[in-house]
C-alpha cells in the first residue's frame, strides 16, 4: 500500500489487497446474529405502524393531521425536505466529494449512496400521503390520455416530482454502478455455482481489468457530475422556495449532514474490523461540510426573505442574484 | 389622515381532541296522499325512493312516468311566497328544481324586501329537510291516526266546551287574515280563547303607542328619509321589527355613487356591541340600565331648545352627557328629517321615545302610521288564562313557551294538569314534548296560505312541495275540526277574491285575479291610516317613572337576539349555527359578553366559565362592551329537537323577569363568579390586525367631499407602479367582477348563508370549527380600530378575489385550477388531488379544504364526519344540482356562481339576445338586503360594476402585490366628524 508522505494514511493497519478482500467480504459470508433479527424486528414493528398511519390518514383525511389553512403541509414537508437532506448528504459523499478528489471517501461512499436511496425513498412517501386524493396521484404524472391534458409545468410541486424521481434513479444507478467491482469480488469469492452465476449477471460480468476500471471511473464522474448537478440546484433551490412559501419550515441538509458522521461514527464501531476504514478523519471531514452547507442554504434563504420584504412582488422562483451575491459576501464575511 | 391602529384581539384558545362521526339514520316513507297530481308524480316517486331505503346507492335517476307540462328536467320555477317565522318577514321567490325547493330568493316585486332577505331566510330551506321533524300523529308518544286523532279531540274539546272550562289555543303572532278568519271560527265553536305569544314581546311598545298616540299600531319607520339616526340600543339592522326592509332603506342613505350624496348620520348608543351599533357613524357606550336616564336627558335637552318644560332627572355620568352633545344638536337641526328608536320593550322608555319623535316632528315624516306592522302582537294575556284559569284543553301552535319563557315550570306543569294538550307543531321542541297529541304540521314551504304584514300589503304563501311525511296544516287540521271539507287553499282564496278582488282594480276577473296574485305575490291595496293623536303628558310621566328608578347594583343582564340564532329556532338549523355572530366572530355557541376592564379586574380570559346566577356560561371579553353591563344571546340551549351531536349553548331565557305583566329581558342585580371552567368556543376570527396592511380602507365624510379618494390615495400609487414584463391577457367577450361597497355592508351575514345554500358547503360542525376547518367560501372580516373600550368597527365581505394575476393558479402540479377567458378563476374538482399548494399560496386565505369526507361524496365508505347529519337522503335534497358536491380532500373556493352566469349566458343565446346587467346575480349579491354587492361585466362600460371600478373610492385588496383581483372593494365613508 502507498503511504503518503503529507497525510494520514487513509486505510489503518497496514493491509494488503488479499486482507481488504477478506475484510469485505467476512460480513456477507457470515450468518447475521441475533442482533440484527432484533433490530430487524423492531424496525419492521415501526414500519407496520407507519403502514397503519398512513392508511389511517388516507382513509380519513388530511384532516387528521391537524393542520389548517396557512400551514398546509407542516410536518409532511419539514419531514419530506429532512429526508431529503439526508439523501443529500449521502449524494454529497459520493457524488461531490468524488469530483473534488476526495479519497478518503471511498470507504463510505457506498454506505452514503444506501442511505441516499432509502432516506429518498422515505422522502417520496411524504408527497404521496400529503395529498387529499392519493388514489387519484397519478393525475401528478404527464401520461397520455384522450383529452390532451398535461401537468402543470410552472409548479414547483411539480419540479418535486421530477426532482425526486430523477435523484432516486441517479442515486439508484450510482449506487449500483459503485457495487459493481464488488459484486464482481462477491462472485469470485463464491464457491457455489447458481451464486457465482447470479453474482456474475449482477457484476455485469466485471473482470477487474484495466479497462473496467477506466470505464468505472469515466462513469462515476459522469454519473457524480449529474448526480451533484441535481444535489446543488435542489438544495439551493428548496432554500429558496422556503423562504417563500409560508407553509414550510425548513432545516436541511445543514442539519442533517451532522446524522452521517452520527451513523458512520457508531455503526462501523459496531463492525469492528470495519472500525480501520471509517474513522475519526471521515467523520471530522464530514463536519466539515456542514459549515458549507450551512452557508448556502443561510444564502438561500436570507435573499428570498430580502427579495420579498423588500420588494413586496410575489415573484415565484425568480431569484434576485445581486442579494444573493451581497448577502453572500455577507455571510462569508460573517 | 390619521393613521387608524387596527389591532390584535385577545388570545386564543387552545384545540380539544374530539371528532364525531354521526351514524346513519333511518326516514320512512310517507304514504302519499290526495295532492296535486303534479306534486305526487314529481315528487312523490322520487322522494318515496330516496326516503324509503337508506341502503341503495346513491346516484339514482327516476324519470317522470308521464311528465308534467311545465316541468323541464334541468330547469328551475320559482314560486312567490313569503317567509314570516319568528316575527321576521320577507317576501320571496322559491326556486324549485325537479319539485324540490332548494334555495330562496327576494321577490324583486315586494314593496317590502325586494332587495335581499335574511341569512335565516335563506337557511330556512333546510327546515324542510329535517329529519328530526315529526313524522307522524302521536298519542302518548305513540303514532295514531289523523281520523283517530281528529275524532278523540273534537269529543274531548266539544266536551270541554260544554262544561264551561275554558279551551286555550296559543299560537305566535299571526299575520294571516285567512288564519285569523278561520281561528275565530273555530274559537267561536268551541268556546275557545285565542291568544298570541311571541318569544321576544313588543307588547311594551304597544303599550306606550297607545298611551302616547291613542293608537297600539306599531308604526312604519323610514331610514332612507332620516338625515339622522339615533338609535338606543335599537339593533334595527339586525333582529329589530323589520331588519330586512330597515336594512335597504339604511343602505339607501349611505349610498355615495349617486350623484345626491346623501349620506345620513347614525348614533348608536347602546351597552353591548350590536352588529347595528358596530356599523354605526359614532357608538356612544352606555350603560343598559342609563337607557331610559339617556332617553329622558335627550329630551330634556330639545325641550329645553323649543322653550318647553322639562322635568327633572337624576344627572348621568359626565362622559355619556359629554358624547351626548352632538347628538341632541344633529337632532335639533334635522327636524322631521330624523329617527329616534329604542329597542328596550320597556313602555316608559318607548313613551319618551314618542314624544321626541313628535317633538322633532318626526311623526308623519320617518315615523308613519300609514301602513302599520300587523306582527309583534304577542302578549302575556295567554299565561294568566292557563296559569290561573284552569283550562280544560290548552292547544299548543308553533309555540314553545316551555324553553323560551321564564315561569317554564308553572307553565310545563299547567300543560300537565289540563286534560286535553294538543301541539301542532314541525319540529320537537320542549312544549310539543309535553302535549298528549302531537300533530305534524309541514314548514312554510309544504304550506298555503297569506300574510298581511303591514295593513293594506298582502301576500301569499305557496306549497313547492308535497308535504314531507305525514304532516297537515294547522288550518286544516282546525277545519277538520269544524267538519269543513273546504281544502284550506280554496278557503283562502274565496277570503281573497271576497274580501280584496273588490278592492282592486287591475283585474276583472276573480280567477285571473287568484293567478295573478299567485305569481306576483303581493298585493299592495291602499289603506287607512291608523287614527292617532298625541296625548302630551305622557312622556313627563314617563320621564318620572325612570326618575324614580333605583340604580342598579352589580352586574345588569341584556337578552339580546342574535341575528342567526334568533329566538330559538337557529340551533336547529346547522347552518344558522355555523354562520358565525357578525360581531364577535363566534360560531355555535352563546357567551357572556363581558368588558375587557372588567375581565382584566376578574382575571377572566375567552371561554373561561362564569356563573350567573343560576346560569353557567363561558365569558367572551369585547371590547366596546359597557362595564356594568353584561350580554347574553338568547335562543341557545335547546336540546329537544336538536341532535346530540349539535347541541351547544346554554339557554338563559330563564333569566327574563316579569314586570307589570311584562316580560324583561334586562336584569340587575348580578355577580361574576368564576367556575374554574374553561370551555372552547368556536372563534373563527380570532385575529383581529391588519398587519400594518391598508385591508379596509376608511375615511370621513368631509374628507371624501373634498377629495373622492380620502383615504385611497394608496391605490393611484400602486397603479402607476403597476408593470409586468409579460402582456396583459385580452378579455375579449365578458369580464366578469364584483364590486362591494363597505359603506353599505352591514355584516349580516345573508350573503354567507345565501352562498351555503347556492354552493352545498357542508357543514363541519363545533369541533371542526375550533380547528377553523370552516368551509364558507365567503367571511366577513371585522376589524377593531381605536381604544377598546369603545372601537370602531370596519367589516368586509371577502370571497375568491378571482385575480387575473394568480399566485394559485401557477402552483397546482395538475393544473386543477385555471383562469376562464371569462377573468374567472376556476376550480376544477375532479382533477384536484388535494396538495394545499394552491391554498397555502392564496394571499386572501379564501380557498377551502376538504379536511374530512363531510359529504360523503369520496369513493371510501365509513369515513364520515357529519356531526349535524347533514348527509343523510333527506337532508340532501336540498342540494343544488348545478353545483358539485366536493368530495374528501379537494379544494374549493367562491367561484362567482359560474352556474348562474353559465345559466344566464345560455339563456341569452337561446333568446338570441345579449347578456343585460343586472340580470346575472351571483348567490351573495342576490341575498343581500342592502345591496352592497355588485355583480357585473367589467367589459360593459355601462354596467354597475364599471362605474364602480372607477369610482375614486374602489381599491382592491391586497393591490400591492400585484394579484390583479376581480373583487373591488369602495372605502368605507364614515360621517363622525
Amino acid at each position: 500500500m502507498h503511504v503518503s508522505p503529507v497525510r494520514e494514511p487513509l486505510i489503518n493497519g497496514e493491509k494488503s489487497y488479499k486482507d481488504i478482500t477478506n475484510d469485505v467480504m467476512a460480513p456477507i459470508r457470515a450468518k447475521p446474529g441475533k442482533l440484527w433479527f432484533i433490530g430487524l424486528g423492531i424496525s419492521m414493528l415501526v414500519m407496520l405502524v407507519g403502514f397503519a398511519m398512513i392508511g389511517y390518514t388516507v382513509w380519513f383525511g388530511i384532516g387528521t393531521w391537524g393542520i389548517n389553512r396557512t400551514i398546509g403541509w407542516g410536518w409532511g414537508i419539514t419531514n419530506f425536505v429532512w429526508w431529503v437532506g439526508i439523501g443529500h448528504a449521502g449524494t454529497f459523499i459520493s457524488a461531490i466529494l468524488l469530483l473534488f478528489r476526495q479519497k478518503w471517501r471511498t470507504s463510505i461512499n457506498r454506505a452514503a449512496e444506501a442511505m441516499t436511496i432509502f432516506a429518498v425513498m422515505c422522502a417520496g412517501l411524504f408527497p404521496l400521503i400529503h395529498m387529499g386524493r392519493m388514489p387519484l396521484g397519478f393525475f401528478i404524472l404527464p401520461y397520455p390520455n384522450t383529452r390532451e391534458l398535461w401537468v402543470n409545468f410552472n409548479s414547483p410541486l411539480l419540479w418535486d416530482v421530477f426532482a425526486i424521481t430523477t435523484y432516486l434513479l441517479v442515486s439508484l444507478l450510482f449506487w449500483y454502478m459503485g457495487l459493481i467491482p464488488d459484486l464482481g469480488t462477491i462472485r469470485d469469492r463464491m464457491k457455489t455455482l447458481w451464486k457465482k452465476k447470479v453474482y456474475n449477471f449482477l457484476s455485469f460480468g466485471w473482470k477487474g481489468s484495466a479497462r473496467h476500471w477506466q470505464r468505472h471511473e469515466s462513469m462515476s464522474l459522469i454519473l457524480a457530475g449529474l448526480a451533484h448537478h441535481h444535489f446543488s440546484a435542489l438544495f439551493c433551490f428548496r432554500s429558496c422556495v422556503f423562504g417563500f412559501c409560508h407553509g414550510a419550515h425548513t432545516h436541511d441538509c445543514y442539519t442533517k449532514s451532522a446524522e452521517l458522521p452520527g451513523i458512520y461514527y457508531r455503526w462501523p464501531r459496531g463492525i469492528h474490523e470495519q472500525s480501520d476504514y471509517c474513522y475519526r478523519l471521515h467523520c471530522g471531514n464530514c463536519l466539515h461540510n456542514r459549515a458549507v452547507y450551512g452557508m448556502v442554504q443561510r444564502c438561500g434563504i436570507r435573499a428570498l426573505r430580502v427579495h420579498e420584504q423588500g420588494h413586496g412582488t410575489l415573484c415565484l422562483g425568480i431569484l434576485d442574484y445581486d442579494d444573493l451575491q451581497r448577502n453572500f459576501t455577507a455571510v462569508a464575511v460573517d | 389622515m390619521k393613521k387608524k391602529k387596527y389591532w390584535h384581539l385577545l388570545e386564543e384558545f387552545e384545540p380539544l381532541n374530539d371528532v364525531r362521526v354521526a351514524e346513519k339514520s333511518d326516514v320512512k316513507a310517507s304514504p302519499t296522499s290526495r295532492r296535486n297530481f303534479l306534486k305526487v308524480m314529481g315528487l312523490g316517486t322520487a322522494s318515496a325512493a330516496l326516503i324509503a331505503s337508506c341502503k341503495r346507492p346513491v346516484e339514482k335517476a327516476i324519470p317522470y312516468f308521464i311528465q308534467p307540462e311545465e316541468i323541464i328536467p334541468g330547469k328551475a320555477v320559482y314560486y312567490a311566497s313569503s317567509y314570516f317565522n319568528q316575527n321576521e318577514f320577507c317576501n320571496v321567490l322559491v326556486k324549485v328544481r325537479d319539485n324540490r325547493p332548494i334555495k330562496l330568493e327576494p321577490n324583486p316585486k315586494s314593496v317590502i324586501t325586494p332587495n335581499g332577505t335574511s341569512g335565516r331566510v335563506q337557511a330556512s330551506v333546510l327546515d324542510v329537510y329535517n329529519i328530526n321533524r315529526y313524522k307522524n300523529p302521536q298519542k302518548n308518544g305513540e303514532t295514531t291516526h289523523w281520523d283517530t286523532a281528529d275524532m278523540e279531540i273534537t269529543g274531548q274539546l266539544a266536551q270541554i266546551a260544554g262544561s264551561g272550562k275554558p279551551v286555550l289555543l296559543i299560537t305566535p303572532t299571526i299575520i294571516s287574515p285567512s288564519t285569523k278568519k278561520l281561528i275565530a271560527e273555530f274559537a267561536e265553536k268551541f268556546n275557545a280563547e285565542w291568544q298570541q305569544y311571541d318569544a321576544i314581546p313588543m307588547d311594551g311598545y304597544r303599550k306606550a303607542n297607545l298611551q302616547t298616540f291613542g293608537t297600539d299600531a306599531l308604526p312604519e319607520y323610514h331610514f332612507e328619509k332620516a338625515d339622522c339616526i339615533v338609535s338606543v340600543g335599537c339593533d334595527f339592522l339586525g333582529t329589530w321589527l323589520s331588519p330586512v326592509e330597515f336594512s335597504g332603506q339604511y343602505a339607501k342613505r349611505r349610498d355615495l355613487h349617486n350623484e345626491n350624496p346623501g349620506l345620513n348620520r347614525y348614533y348608536q348608543i347602546e351597552a353591548g356591541m350590536s352588529l347595528t351599533g358596530s356599523n354605526a357613524d359614532v357608538r356612544i357606550r352606555a350603560e343598559r340600565a342609563d337607557y331610559g336616564r339617556i332617553l329622558a336627558y335627550i329630551y330634556n335637552q330639545l325641550s329645553a331648545k323649543k322653550g318647553v318644560a322639562t322635568v327633572e332627572l337624576p344627572a348621568l355620568p359626565q362622559e355619556v352627557i359629554q358624547k351626548l352633545y352632538n347628538v341632541i344638536n344633529d337632532l335639533a337641526a334635522s327636524e322631521g328629517k330624523s329617527l329616534v328608536l329604542c329597542g328596550d320593550n320597556n313602555p316608559d322608555y318607548q313613551t319618551i321615545v314618542n314624544g321626541i319623535n313628535q317633538m322633532l316632528g318626526n311623526v308623519g315624516e320617518t315615523v308613519r302610521f300609514d301602513r302599520s306592522y300587523n306582527h309583534y302582537r304577542g302578549s302575556e294575556q295567554w299565561k294568566e288564562t292557563l296559569l290561573n284559569s284552569d283550562p280544560g284543553a290548552v292547544i299548543v301552535w308553533d309555540v314553545n313557551p316551555v324553553y323560551n319563557h321564564p315561569e317554564s315550570e308553572k307553565i310545563k306543569a299547567a300543560i300537565g294538569k289540563a286534560q286535553l294538550s294538543v301541539a301542532i307543531s314541525s319540529l320537537p321542541d320542549e312544549t310539543s314534548e309535553l302535549c298528549t297529541y302531537i300533530l305534524p304540521s309541514p314548514g312554510y314551504l309544504e304550506c298555503w296560505d297569506d300574510a298581511e304584514y303591514k295593513k293594506g300589503v298582502f301576500s301569499v304563501l305557496q306549497p313547492t312541495l308535497h308535504k314531507l311525511f305525514d304532516s297537515r296544516q294547522a288550518q286544516e287540521t282546525l277545519l277538520a275540526w269544524l267538519e269543513n271539507d273546504i281544502p284550506w287553499r280554496d278557503y283562502i282564496k274565496n277570503h281573497w277574491t271576497s274580501t280584496w278582488f273588490s278592492q282592486q282594480n287591475e283585474h276583472s276577473e276573480a280567477d285571473r285575479f287568484w293567478i295573478e296574485i299567485l305569481k306576483s305575490g303581493e298585493l299592495v291595496l291602499p289603506a287607512e291610516s291608523d287614527p292617532m293623536a298625541f296625548q302630551p303628558g305622557e312622556t313627563e310621566k314617563s320621564i318620572q317613572n325612570i326618575a324614580a328608578e333605583k340604580t342598579a347594583e352589580g352586574f345588569t343582564v341584556e337578552l339580546v337576539e342574535n341575528i342567526n340564532a334568533g329566538t330559538g329556532h337557529g340551533p336547529l338549523n346547522p347552518w344558522l349555527q355555523e354562520c358565525p355572530d357578525p360581531v364577535t366572530r363566534i360560531a355555535w355557541d352563546n357567551y357572556a359578553s363581558i368588558a375587557p376592564s372588567v375581565a382584566r379586574q376578574i382575571s377572566i380570559k375567552n371561554g373561561d366559565v362564569i356563573q350567573l346566577g343560576n346560569i353557567t356560561i363561558p365569558a367572551f371579553v369585547q371590547p366596546g362592551q359597557a362595564e356594568k353591563t353584561i350580554s347574553i344571546a338568547i335562543g341557545y340551549g335547546r336540546f329537544t329537537g336538536v341532535p346530540e351531536e349539535i347541541v351547544t349553548g346554554v339557554n338563559v331565557y330563564p333569566l327574563a323577569k316579569i314586570e307589570n305583566g311584562m316580560r324583561r329581558f334586562v336584569i340587575p342585580g348580578f355577580a361574576i363568579e368564576k367556575t374554574g371552567r374553561f370551555e372552547k368556543m368556536a372563534l373563527i376570527q380570532g385575529h383581529q390586525s391588519m398587519e400594518g396592511r391598508p385591508i379596509v380602507r376608511e375615511s370621513s365624510f368631509e374628507k371624501w367631499k373634498e377629495n373622492p379618494a380620502a383615504g385611497n390615495e394608496l391605490h393611484e400609487e400602486v397603479q402607476h407602479h403597476h408593470t409586468t414584463l409579460y402582456g396583459g391577457y385580452e378579455y375579449k367577450g365578458h369580464k366578469w367582477g364584483m364590486a362591494i361597497d363597505l359603506n353599505k355592508c352591514i355584516g349580516c351575514s345573508a350573503c354567507v348563508l345565501a352562498c351555503n345554500t347556492e354552493n352545498n358547503i357542508p357543514v363541519v360542525g363545533k369541533q371542526e370549527s375550533i380547528r377553523h376547518h370552516e368551509m364558507h367560501w365567503i367571511r366577513i372580516d371585522r376589524y377593531y380600530n381605536g381604544d377598546e373600550e369603545n372601537p370602531e368597527v370596519v367589516r368586509q365581505p371577502v370571497m375568491c378575489q378571482h385575480c387575473d394575476n394568480a399566485p394559485c393558479e401557477n402552483v397546482c402540479p395538475v393544473a386543477a385550477t385555471n383562469h376562464s377567458s371569462e377573468g374567472l378563476n376556476q376550480m376544477a374538482y375532479n382533477r384536484c388531488i388535494g396538495t394545499r399548494y394552491c391554498n397555502n399560496n392564496c394571499p386572501y386565505k379564501v380557498r377551502r379544504f376538504n379536511w374530512y369526507d363531510y359529504t360523503g361524496a369520496d369513493a371510501i365508505p365509513k369515513n364520515r364526519l357529519d356531526p349535524a347529519n347533514m348527509t343523510v337522503d333527506l337532508a340532501r335534497m336540498r342540494h343544488n344540482p348545478d353545483v358539485t358536491v366536493r368530495a374528501k380532500g379537494v379544494i374549493e373556493k367562491c367561484s362567482f356562481c359560474v352556474q348562474r352566469i353559465q345559466e344566464k349566458k345560455l339563456t341569452a343565446k337561446s333568446e338570441s339576445r345579449p347578456l343585460r346587467d343586472g340580470e346575472l346575480q351571483t348567490a351573495c349579491q342576490q341575498a343581500c338586503p342592502a345591496d352592497a354587492i355588485e355583480f357585473g361585466d367589467m367589459n360593459d362600460p355601462n354596467s354597475k360594476v364599471s362605474k364602480m371600478m372607477k369610482n375614486p373610492r374602489n381599491y382592491h385588496l391586497l393591490e400591492e402585490i400585484h394579484t390583479l383581483p376581480s373583487v373591488g372593494y369602495l372605502t368605507k365613508i364614515r360621517n363622525n366628524s
